[in-house]
C-alpha cells in the first residue's frame, strides 16, 4: 500500500515541481515523498524509480506521439541510438532521479527518527 | 553511525544531479547536460511540437499602438497586418524570433567573431579572422549611421524590442532546441546585431579576392603570361549591362600613378568567403510574354542550411503591402513584390576589397609610413570569451587603409609581409533604408530612389512593374579606381594608392526596357569595355548567364512556367564547351573498347546535368584532373598562385594558338595532358563502374551548426554549379521566386526547407520536397486578415 502511495505521490509531486523547477525537482519529489511516506528500504528505491519511469515515460511518449515521432527520430540519430532507445534512456534517468531521491528521503527520515 | 547511509545516498544523488545537469566534453565531443536535455518537462521533448499545433489566438506585445493581426498560412508563412510602420516592424521582430530565434542569435554571434563563446577554443581561429577583417568595424559604422536616420532608427529599435519581448517570454524549457543541445542562452537583440547580420551578408557576397595570388603570379610569370592565364576580361563574356549606346554622363576618371613594385612573399587570405555565392535574376518585358505582363524571376545561390537564410512573409500597413523573402534581423523584405512592382537581387562581383602593404617604422609597430610621414597606428584591443577556457586577448592594428589582418600574432606573417585590408564592408551602409523604400516602390523612379541608399554588398537589382517597365541596375558604392588598382597588392605608403572617391550614383550601370526585351544577371562581368570606369573582379560567372540569355532570346511568348523550368534547368554550358574543346584532342584511332564507350557516352550527351546520369560525373572528374595536371607547374612555385579559371582553361584547351603559348611558356604539352587524363578516367571507370552524378554531387541541406542528424543528404537534384539550377553539394538555390506583373501581380515561390527553424516542427522541412522539382507554391497575398480561410490560423498581437 505504501509503495503504491509512494509511486502515485512521487509522480504527482514530480510533475507539479517539474512545471516550474529544473529536472532535479524529480529527485526533490522523491526525497519528500520517501521521507513522509517512508515505504522502507529498497521498496523506496523501487517505488520511486517506478514513479520516475512512469512520469517521464508517459510525458515523453505523449510528446512523441503528438509530434508523430519527428523530433525523436532526429535526436535519436544525433545520439546514435534508436527512438525506442532514446525513450528508454529518458525513462532510465527519470527512474534514477526519483528512485535515488526516494531512497535518500526514506533513509534521512530513519536517521532523523 | 546512523548518518553514514543517508550521507552516502546524498552524495550519490548529488553526483547524479551534477553529472546529468552539466555539459561534459568527451574527447572533442560535447555532450549536452543529459538530465536537462532528456527531461520531458524541460528538455528536447518540449520542442516536439504537436503536428497539428496552431499558433495562439492572442499574444501580448507591449509598445504597439494598435493590435497587429498575424495570419499563418497552411505552411506557416506569416502575413502581418499593422496600423503603422513601427508596429509592423516590432511585430516582424517578434514573429521572426518566434520562428528563428536561434538562427538570428547565432548568425549575429558568428558575424561578430563570438562563436568560441558557444563552442569553445575550436571556434577561436574563425573568431579572430572575423574580428581582424573588421566585421564589427563595418557593423558599428552602419548601425551608427542608421541610428542617425530619423526614419530607420525607431523602426530598427522597434524590431529589436519585438525580438527581446519574445526572448523575455521564454522559460528555459521553451528555448529552441539548439540552445539545449549546445547549452547556452540567447542574448538581447539590438540594432547593432541587425547590422552584424547585414555585415554577414556583405562578407558572404564580397569577402573574396585573389590580390595576393595575382601579385605573385604577375611577379613570377611576367605581365604577358599573367594576362594570358588570369585575364581580367577574357573574350566571349556577356555583361550584365552591355554598352548599348553612349553612356549619358562624363566620367570622372582617375589617372594611374607610376608603376610600382607590389612585392612578393605575402600571405594569401585564409578567411575568405565562398566566391561562388551568387544568384540568377531576370525580367522579361510584356511584349515577349504570353500574358502581355512582365515576368520577373530570382533565385539566390548560397549555402543550403537548416534553417534557410530566407524567411518568406507578407508585411502590410495601410500604406503598403509586400510579400517576399526577408533575412533574420532585417526590417522588411529583400526580394519580393508589392501591388505595383517586383524586385530582386543577384550579387554583383566587383573588387571592393584591396590589400595594402604596410611599412612599419620599427619593430614596435606603433607607426607606419604614409605620404612621407610616420602615422600612429590605432590599436583595437579584442577580448574573446572562450567556453571552458580563460579569455583570449588579441590586438588589432588599424591603419588609414583598414585593419592589419595578418601579422606575427595571426597567421605568423613576418614583418615585411604585413597587409592591411581596405574593404567596402568597413564603410557605413544605409542598405536597410534602401530595403525600406524598395518595399514601398510604385514605379521605376521609386526603385532608383530607393537604391540611392544601397551601398553594399553590391547587387544587380532587377525590377519589373505592373505598369510594364523592366530594369536592371548594378548597384553598390564602388571605389573609382585607376586601371588595375587593387588587382594586385597596393603600396600603403602612397596616397595615390588609396581609394580616391567613388563612382557617382548617376554613373551607375543601368538598363531600362532594353530593345532585346529582357534584362538578366548571374554574377558575370557587370559591364563591358564600353563602360568608362575600371571594372575588375577575380571571380566571375561565365556560364549560367549565357544559358539564361540564350533561352530568353528565343522567339517564345514566355509564361511563368517557362521561368520556373529555366530556374530548374540543369543544362551545363561549361560541360558543353569543355567537351567541345577536350574531345577533339583525343586520338580516336588508338582507342580501346572502354575508351570508345566513354568517348561515345560523352559525345552523345545533351549536356543536361541529371542526378541519375553518369555523364556530369565523368565530365567533372575529367575536367578536374585536366586542371590539376595542366596547372601543376603553377602549384610548384614557392608562392601561392591559385589556378586559372575553368573558363580560361577551356578557352586555352580549345585554341591551338593559346595551347602553343602555354606549351612554350610553361613547357606543358596540353594535348598529352588531355589524353593521359582521359586514359586515367577510363581506367578508373573500368575499375569502379558507373558513378551517377547524385553520388558525386551529394546535394544536401545541412544544419547551420553542422549537426548531422538535423540535415538531409543525398537529395535527387538535377543541375551543377554552372547550370542555372546551380546545385553543388551544400550550395545552391536558397530560394526561388517567379512574379507575373499582372494587376494584381501573381507569384510563386520555393524554399529549400521550411518556414520554421525548429527541428521539432512539421514546418522545419516541409517545403524541401517541392524545391527539388519545378513544383512552385503560389504566393498567398492577402488583402486583409478577413481573407484568411479555414486552412489558416490567426494570432492577434495585443498591446
Amino acid at each position: 500500500m505504501r509503495s503504491a502511495l509512494t509511486v502515485a505521490l512521487t509522480a504527482l509531486l514530480g510533475y507539479a515541481l517539474g512545471s516550474f523547477l529544473p529536472f532535479w525537482s524529480l529527485a526533490l519529489a522523491g526525497i519528500a515523498v520517501g521521507g513522509v511516506v517512508a515505504p522502507g528500504g529498497w521498496r523506496a528505491l523501487g517505488a520511486g524509480a517506478l514513479a520516475g519511469a512512469l512520469l517521464w515515460g508517459v510525458l515523453a511518449w505523449s510528446a512523441d506521439h503528438a509530434n508523430g515521432g519527428l523530433l525523436t527520430g532526429r535526436i535519436a540519430a544525433l545520439l546514435q541510438v534508436s527512438p525506442l532507445g532514446l525513450m528508454g534512456i529518458t525513462i532510465l534517468i527519470g527512474s534514477l532521479l526519483a528512485g535515488t531521491g526516494c531512497l535518500f528521503g526514506d533513509r534521512l527520515r530513519k536517521a532523523l527518527a | 553511525m546512523r548518518w553514514i547511509v543517508p550521507t552516502m545516498f546524498a552524495l550519490l544523488l548529488g553526483f547524479l544531479i551534477w553529472a546529468l545537469g552539466y555539459r561534459h566534453v568527451v574527447g572533442d565531443t560535447p555532450i549536452p547536460p543529459l538530465g536537462r536535455f532528456l527531461s520531458p518537462q524541460e528538455g528536447f521533448w518540449r520542442n516536439a511540437e504537436p503536428k497539428d499545433a496552431r499558433h495562439p489566438g492572442s499574444l501580448r506585445l507591449t509598445g504597439l499602438s494598435a493590435p497587429v493581426e498575424v495570419v499563418w498560412d497552411e505552411v506557416g508563412v506569416p502575413h502581418l497586418f499593422a496600423a503603422n510602420d513601427t508596429d509592423l516592424y516590432r511585430a516582424q521582430g517578434y514573429v521572426v524570433a518566434r520562428l528563428r530565434l536561434w538562427q538570428l542569435d547565432f548568425i549575429a554571434r558568428a558575424a561578430a567573431g563570438r562563436v568560441s563563446e558557444v563552442i569553445g577554443a575550436q571556434g577561436l581561429e574563425f573568431d579572430r579572422g572575423q574580428r581582424r577583417k573588421g566585421m564589427s568595424i563595418g557593423a558599428e559604422a552602419s548601425s551608427a549611421a542608421l541610428m542617425k536616420d530619423p526614419v530607420m532608427a525607431p523602426l530598427l529599435n522597434a524590431y529589436a524590442d519585438g525580438v527581446n519581448q519574445y526572448i523575455a517570454s521564454l522559460d528555459p524549457a521553451d528555448l529552441p532546441l539548439e540552445y539545449k543541445l549546445l547549452d547556452y542562452a540567447p542574448e538581447a537583440w539590438t540594432p547593432l546585431r541587425s547590422a552584424l547580420i547585414q555585415q554577414y551578408m556583405v562578407e558572404n557576397l564580397s569577402g573574396w579576392d585573389r590580390d595576393v595570388e595575382d601579385t605573385h603570379a604577375r611577379a613570377a610569370l611576367g605581365p604577358v603570361l599573367h594576362e594570358l592565364l588570369f585575364p581580367s576580361r577574357p573574350p566571349g563574356v556577356e555583361p550584365t549591362v552591355p554598352t548599348d549606346s553612349i553612356w549619358p554622363f562624363i566620367p570622372e576618371l582617375i589617372a594611374p600613378p607610376p608603376a610600382y613594385d607590389a612585392g612578393a612573399g605575402h600571405v594569401a587570405d585564409k578567411h575568405r568567403s565562398d566566391p561562388t555565392n551568387g544568384s540568377n535574376n531576370w525580367a522579361v518585358h510584356g511584349t515577349r510574354t504570353a500574358s502581355g505582363h512582365p515576368l520577373l524571376a530570382n533565385d539566390t545561390h548560397l549555402g543550403l542550411n537548416f534553417p534557410p537564410i530566407w524567411i518568406p512573409l507578407q508585411l502590410t500597413t495601410p500604406e503598403h503591402s509586400v510579400f517576399g523573402f526577408t533575412i533574420p534581423g532585417a526590417c522588411g523584405v529583400v526580394i519580393g513584390h508589392n501591388r505595383h512592382a517586383a524586385f530582386g537581387v543577384t550579387n554583383a562581383p566587383r573588387d571592393t576589397r584591396d590589400w595594402y602593404h604596410i611599412t612599419w617604422q620599427d619593430e614596435r609597430k606603433q607607426a607606419y609610413r604614409y605620404a612621407g610621414e610616420w602615422l600612429p597606428v590605432e590599436v583595437r584591443a579584442e577580448e574573446f570569451a572562450v567556453r571552458d577556457e580563460a579569455p583570449f586577448r588579441d590586438t588589432i592594428r588599424i591603419t588609414i587603409h583598414g585593419p592589419v589582418m595578418y601579422d606575427e600574432q595571426f597567421g605568423d606573417v613576418p614583418e615585411k609581409a604585413q597587409l592591411a585590408l581596405r574593404w567596402m564592408g568597413h564603410e557605413p551602409s544605409l542598405t536597410q533604408k534602401a530595403l525600406y523604400l524598395m518595399n514601398r516602390v510604385k514605379g521605376h523612379a521609386d526603385y532608383v530612389e530607393a537604391l540611392r541608399y544601397f551601398s553594399a554588398p553590391a547587387q544587380n537589382w532587377v525590377f519589373a512593374s505592373v505598369s510594364g517597365d523592366i530594369a536592371m541596375r548594378v548597384q553598390g558604392t564602388f571605389p573609382n579606381k585607376w586601371k588595375d588598382q587593387g588587382r594586385f597588392v597596393l603600396d600603403g605608403s602612397l596616397p595615390a594608392h588609396r581609394w580616391q572617391g567613388y563612382i557617382p550614383f548617376e554613373h551607375t550601370a543601368t538598363q531600362v526596357n532594353p530593345g532585346r526585351g529582357f534584362v538578366s544577371s548571374a554574377n558575370q562581368h557587370s559591364v563591358d569595355e564600353g563602360y568608362p570606369y575600371w571594372f575588375h573582379n577575380a571571380h566571375l560567372e561565365y556560364y549560367r548567364n549565357r544559358t539564361i540569355n540564350h533561352r530568353l532570346s528565343e522567339a517564345v511568348e514566355f509564361t511563368p512556367e517557362d521561368m520556373m523550368a529555366l530556374q530548374h534547368s540543369g543544362y551545363d554550358l561549361r560541360a558543353a564547351e569543355g567537351l567541345d574543346a577536350m574531345l577533339p584532342l583525343l586520338d580516336e584511332a588508338s582507342f580501346t573498347a572502354e575508351e570508345r564507350a566513354v568517348f561515345d557516352l560523352l559525345s552523345a550527351w545533351d549536356h543536361h546535368s541529371r542526378y541519375d546520369g553518369e555523364e556530369e560525373a565523368l565530365y567533372t572528374r575529367w575536367a578536374d584532373s585536366i586542371r590539376v595536371a595542366l596547372w601543376a607547374p603553377l602549384q610548384e612555385q614557392p608562392l601561392p598562385f591559385g589556378d586559372p579559371t575553368p573558363y580560361n582553361t577551356i578557352r586555352i584547351l580549345g585554341d591551338s594558338v593559346l595551347r602553343a603559348q602555354v606549351n612554350a611558356a610553361l613547357g606543358i604539352d596540353v594535348r598529352a595532358v588531355v589524353r593521359s587524363t582521359f586514359e586515367a578516367l577510363v581506367a578508373e571507370h573500368k575499375v569502379e563502374g558507373p558513378q551517377v552524378w547524385r553520388t558525386m554531387n551529394n546535394a544536401r541541406v545541412q544544419h547551420l551548426a553542422r549537426i548531422p542528424a538535423l540535415g538531409v543528404e543525398d537529395l535527387p537534384v538535377n543541375g551543377c554549379g554552372t547550370a542555372v539550377n546551380a546545385q553543388r553539394g551544400n550550395h545552391g538555390p536558397s530560394q526561388r521566386i517567379v512574379v507575373e506583373l499582372a494587376d494584381p501581380p501573381k507569384a510563386w515561390y520555393q524554399l529549400p526547407g521550411g518556414i520554421s527553424g525548429h527541428p521539432g516542427s512539421v514546418h522545419y522541412d516541409d517545403l524541401l520536397k517541392e524545391w527539388l522539382t519545378p513544383t512552385y507554391r503560389p504566393v498567398v497575398f492577402l488583402g486583409s486578415p478577413a481573407d484568411a480561410t479555414s486552412v489558416h490560423s490567426s494570432t492577434t498581437l495585443t498591446p
